[in-house]
């Protein structure tokens, strides 16, 4: 994933007039259907890495890289300046702010991506649905202020089966702070937030424990090998093509 | 032959205007390949990561916040008029999780 670009803080600034999303590539069917067609041209390959600017309603392509945004600009300053540009298109008076938890598919697939950014993850876990949507509807209030934006990877479930990688994980229902292991396979609970906490707290908690969250360190080439040779695996649920390609090779 | 001589030392002169030309034309054609972007996959990252479009900081910092389900954005986006920045990425390496 390109690194300079989207750590820039004039391209932070910018995103928040965007709804950013970002996609897990091979990790849903029904996804890789709209990426192909959207990030990779129709083709039947998908690649890692994809890039699209797109109209609110998701029909027009406003830019386009069929790789990462590097691709399309020259560099992050002229990726901010056209951001700003795009969003002055679509600002109206009473721009409508963005609500919801920024989720991920799965408790699984959360911990894989909060490895994968360095974070913290947040998951909601209630055996009601009722529960998940209140717990979810609190961290909702807070998550979205400038202090907190990308600060956490989310997830929530009605399954204790779901909370079985993470380790200190009770029967109690709330809001887990988790710290992923180095490959995202499991996690280990930092704190439990129950359901009672207020919002001014939430957002104390969320505070302090990003403050005080120590992002470990990884290098490419190792965090790979030690992998294999752990035999630690990935099941996709899209076939990866290069993957295919690999264990050919072998 | 003081002919042929005056011949050659002529035609010399003559190009002699466009040597330095076909001389650079590599070093220019090297600096041309250089300015434009490479076709490649994104290279993997070099050197020790944090992670995420974050690596250089040891401590969280504020960034973009994703929407990691694509119906759940393109919702988003509707309902509040937003224009969408997509980005596609396979959390895991060679079949390895826990590095994009």
């Amino acid at each position: 994933m390109d690194r300079s670009f989207l750590a820039d803080p004039g391209v932070i600034r910018a995103s928040r007039d965007f709804v950013c999303i970002r996609t897990a590539t091979y990790e849903d069917k029904q996804e890789a259907k709209f990426l192909q067609q959207t990030l990779f041209g129709g083709g039947d390959q998908m690649r890692n890495f994809g890039f699209c600017i797109l109209s609110p309603d998701g029909q027009r392509k406003l830019k386009q890289s069929r790789r990462g945004p590097n691709f399309a600009y020259r560099d992050a300053n002229e990726m901010g300046t056209d951001m700003r540009r795009i969003a002055r298109q679509y600002a109206t008076a009473q721009g409508k702010p963005i609500q919801g938890l920024p989720q991920m598919k799965s408790v699984r697939l959360a911990l894989n991506v909060a490895s994968c950014d360095g974070l913290p993850c947040l998951v909601v876990y209630g055996n009601e649905p009722q529960r998940v949507e209140q717990l979810s509807r609190k961290l909702d209030s807070v998550i979205w202020e400038d202090e907190l934006m990308g600060k956490y990877i989310f997830a929530s479930t009605r399954q204790r089966a779901d909370l079985k990688s993470i380790e200190g994980a009770g029967r109690s229902q709330g809001i887990l702070l988790v710290a992923p292991n180095p490959y995202g396979t499991a996690g280990q609970l930092i704190e439990m937030i129950g359901g009672e906490v207020t919002a001014e707290e939430l957002k104390e908690v969320l505070l302090k424990a990003a403050e005080r969250y120590e992002r470990p360190v990884k290098e490419h080439g190792n965090h790979v090998r030690y992998g294999r040779r752990n035999g630690v695996n990935w099941e996709t649920e899209v076939d990866v093509p290069d993957r295919r390609r690999f264990n050919n090779r072998r | 032959m003081a002919l042929a001589t005056h011949k050659e030392r002529s035609i010399m002169n003559r190009r002699r205007p466009l040597f330095p030309a076909v001389r650079w034309l590599p070093v220019a054609c090297l600096i041309s390949c250089l300015s434009t972007p490479a076709v490649a996959q994104l290279a993997p990252p070099e050197g020790p990561t944090y992670g995420g479009s974050l690596p250089a900081s040891k401590q969280v910092m504020p960034g973009i916040a994703w929407f990691g389900v694509l119906q759940d954005g393109l919702k988003q986006a509707r309902q509040t008029g937003k224009p969408i920045l997509l980005i596609s990425a396979a959390p895991q390496c060679s079949g390895v999780p826990g590095m994009w």
